[in-house]
């Protein structure tokens, strides 16, 4: 019995002696979570590839974008358990079939062309299904984004006229609302994101360990 | 392919928060030891905590060794072993192939052990095989506490449990913070703050000190709470005046309460026709008071379209139907809908078929001022329930608030969340915002009872699950104790 520890301690001492560079490591900490460099590394080479770069070749800032982003995914995770809010295969399917026909391609097309790029089916259901998770998170906080009223659409048609050389060739207000609406919708919900992001780091401990912040 | 890749990327979906600088270390340089009034300045000049370990570089990408797995520890940088429980490193097979999910969900268990500030994987050929380690660095203790700001600092620093030698842990150092700004808001000292900065005494980053600062302020206390813009203002104060004794003028404010009451009056509307009502809840100070308003919109009144029963009815379509008391062309009523479904469900169960779920499908049609409502009866193979113990009063119903405690299992018994020791959960019924199995098994419960509820995947959380928790296509078990219902 006593070759046992022996065998053990000369295993360990051979491994203190040459310690390898390391596979993986954590690259950031959301409270009792953490988000590991592979993961980062994973995300960072989307990145990477989609702007035709490799992923020596991302910046720090890049970088730190890519380990934020997985730890706001991370704080939207642990507020989906907490409150129960779930996204079901079938909403996903939709989401495919709308991604689909928004590109005006089948389905089939689509995870082809996903494929082509690198992107398997699995990732790519697996980031709808975070955007519809934090959309349904986000509407439940939606009492909380401030109502755009008929004023607010006439102060940014105002500023827009403003902004253009002839204001005569502006379209009139009533063709351009509906425009309006949408950007102003987009700027409330972002920033509505924003500020929920706020509170969520607010209340949890985030610490980004890769990359520095631009 | 641009719709995809921001699908995929959304690297600007977030605002990148700065990121505080690296901690700079006081002056433990060269021969001069810090005096207590420097560390003092250095950690209370800071406003921030400082991080657990140092930033790391993303390269080198090591692949890991190929080969069979030989051996796995859990070493400090000395190369001592660590004591961690074997089911830490569990998820890594001996003389399987190394698999990083393997490796990466043994680096989530380490650190869950709450014991070590950094994990990093490394990996050796050795003899055909590879040696894994696990190298982690322990948290750092706690040197000295500085205490700044008002008197009562001192029990702050005791209530955010931070000790002279305890381990640095800013984890639970944000989620005490919480918890205590959360206590004092409760007495009413809204303008209340605790915030602790630390930094590192020496450069090994061994230990640290921390500054607990305190501002406390006066206790703000309620003026007057009401509704405002309904043409039911006085109904729904009355309501508010039933349903709300805390919320009240002279008492502090109790958020908790005021989120139910925005159900209590959206209840309220609902049931006066009021369906696409607005509630825009306003808390406006003027110095020590503070003034709660529910500023109403109430939108048009709808009346009931065709209403219809339907789907496996298990009794003479007629017996459904008079269970429906309210007919086309009536004011809707949220209530009226609510004991209708109630009715159902009893007349379902004592036809032997509990497992039936109700279901209302609303139709709100705005420009005829009408909500046609099918109430569709139907099975959900897999789902069950049992009433371990029965509760009294009434029935949870769609509307209500339920306050309970649950524990949720998967088939093998391994229990993958539970509000057993941390707050009740609270959630509205028939609000849509948990799994759809967990709504309908709290729905019939009373208060006081305890239920055993069977989910079958199709109602929890389908084909995928939610890993690492809950694997794919998973049966839940969940056990669930109501506390109360509003």
């Amino acid at each position: 019995m006593i070759l046992a520890p022996l065998v053990l301690s000369f295993g360990l001492a051979a491994m203190d002696a040459q310690p390898g560079p390391y596979v993986d490591r954590i690259a950031a900490v959301v409270g009792d979570h953490v988000v590991l460099l592979s993961e980062v590394r994973a995300r960072a080479s989307l990145v990477a590839r989609s702007q035709k770069m490799t992923l020596a070749q991302l910046n720090e800032s890049v970088l730190h974008e890519v380990a934020e982003r997985l730890v706001e995914e991370q704080l939207e995770e642990n507020e989906a358990e907490r409150l129960k809010v779930a996204v079901s295969p079938d909403e996903v399917d939709h989401a495919v079939e709308q991604l689909a026909q928004g590109s005006n391609k089948s389905v089939a097309a689509l995870l082809h062309e996903a494929e082509a790029n690198g992107v398997k089916t699995d990732e790519l259901r697996e980031a709808l299904r975070r955007q519809l998770l934090e959309g349904k998170l986000l509407v439940m906080r939606s009492s909380q984004m401030q109502p755009i009223e008929e004023k607010d659409l006439q102060a940014r048609y105002d500023q827009l006229k403003s902004q253009v050389k002839n204001p005569a060739d502006l379209k009139p207000f009533a063709d351009l609302k509906p425009e309006l609406l949408n950007e102003l919708l987009q700027e409330r919900l972002q920033q509505l994101r924003e500020d929920w992001m706020a509170a969520l780091k607010g209340r949890t401990y985030v610490e980004i360990r890769v990359g520095s912040a631009s | 392919m641009k719709r995809l890749a921001a699908v995929l990327l959304c690297a600007a979906c977030g605002g990148a928060a700065p990121v505080g600088p690296p901690v700079s270390l006081p002056s433990a340089h060269g021969s001069h030891v810090p005096t207590e009034a420097e560390r003092r300045a250095a950690v209370c000049e800071r406003d921030d905590l400082a991080s657990l370990a140092p930033t790391v570089a993303l390269s080198p990408n090591v692949a890991a060794d190929s080969g069979p797995v030989l051996d796995v520890a859990v070493l400090d940088a000395a190369g001592h072993r660590e004591d961690v429980r074997a089911e830490a490193t569990a998820p890594i097979a001996i003389g399987a192939p190394f698999d990083e999910a393997a490796a990466r969900e043994t680096s989530r268990r380490l650190w869950k052990t709450g014991r070590f500030a950094d994990v990093a994987v490394e990996s050796s050929a050795d003899r055909g095989g590879v040696r894994v380690v696990f190298r982690v660095t322990p948290k750092p203790s706690i040197a000295h506490v500085f205490v700044a700001g008002e008197t009562s600092s001192d029990d702050v620093a005791t209530a955010l449990r931070l000790e002279p030698g305890a381990p640095y842990d800013p984890v639970a150092i944000v989620s005490a913070r919480r918890e205590l700004r959360a206590a004092l808001e409760s007495k009413g000292l809204l303008d209340a703050d605790a915030t602790v900065s630390s930094a590192f005494v020496t450069p090994d980053r061994s230990s640290v000190d921390l500054c607990v600062r305190v501002k406390r302020g006066a206790v703000v206390t309620i003026d007057a709470i009401g509704a405002h813009g309904s043409a039911y203002d006085r109904d729904l104060d009355a309501v508010l005046a039933s349903e709300d004794t805390k919320n009240v003028p002279g008492s502090v404010v109790d958020r908790d309460v005021l989120d139910r009451d925005e159900v209590v009056l959206a209840g309220a509307l609902s049931d006066r026709g009021l369906v696409t009502h607005k509630i825009e809840r306003k808390l406006v100070r003027h110095g020590d008071a503070i003034t709660i308003s529910f500023d109403v919109t109430d939108g048009p009144v709808f009346h009931y379209g065709k209403v219809d029963v339907r789907g496996q009815l298990v009794a003479p379509k007629a017996e459904y139907t008079k269970l429906v008391t309210f007919k086309r062309g009536a004011v809707f009523n949220r209530s009226e809908v609510a004991k209708a479904i109630d009715a159902i469900r009893a007349l379902d169960t004592s036809r032997g078929r509990p497992d039936l779920d109700v279901e209302p499908e609303p139709n709100v049609d705005a420009a005829t001022g009408t909500v046609a409502l099918v109430i569709e009866v139907k099975g959900s193979p897999g789902f069950s329930t049992v009433d371990l113990k029965r509760g009294a009063g009434r029935a949870a119903a769609s509307g209500d608030t339920a306050t309970l405690h649950y524990t949720g299992k998967l088939l093998d018994g391994t229990v993958f969340d539970s509000s057993i020791g941390r707050a009740p959960f609270t959630f509205k019924l028939g609000g849509g915002s948990v799994i759809q199995g967990f709504e309908r098994g709290v729905m019939g419960m009373k208060v006081g009872g305890k239920r055993r509820v069977t989910i079958p995947p199709d109602l929890g959380y389908g084909k995928r699950g939610a890993p690492p928790k809950i694997p794919p296509s998973s049966t839940l078990v969940f056990e669930i104790e109501l506390l109360s219902i509003q």
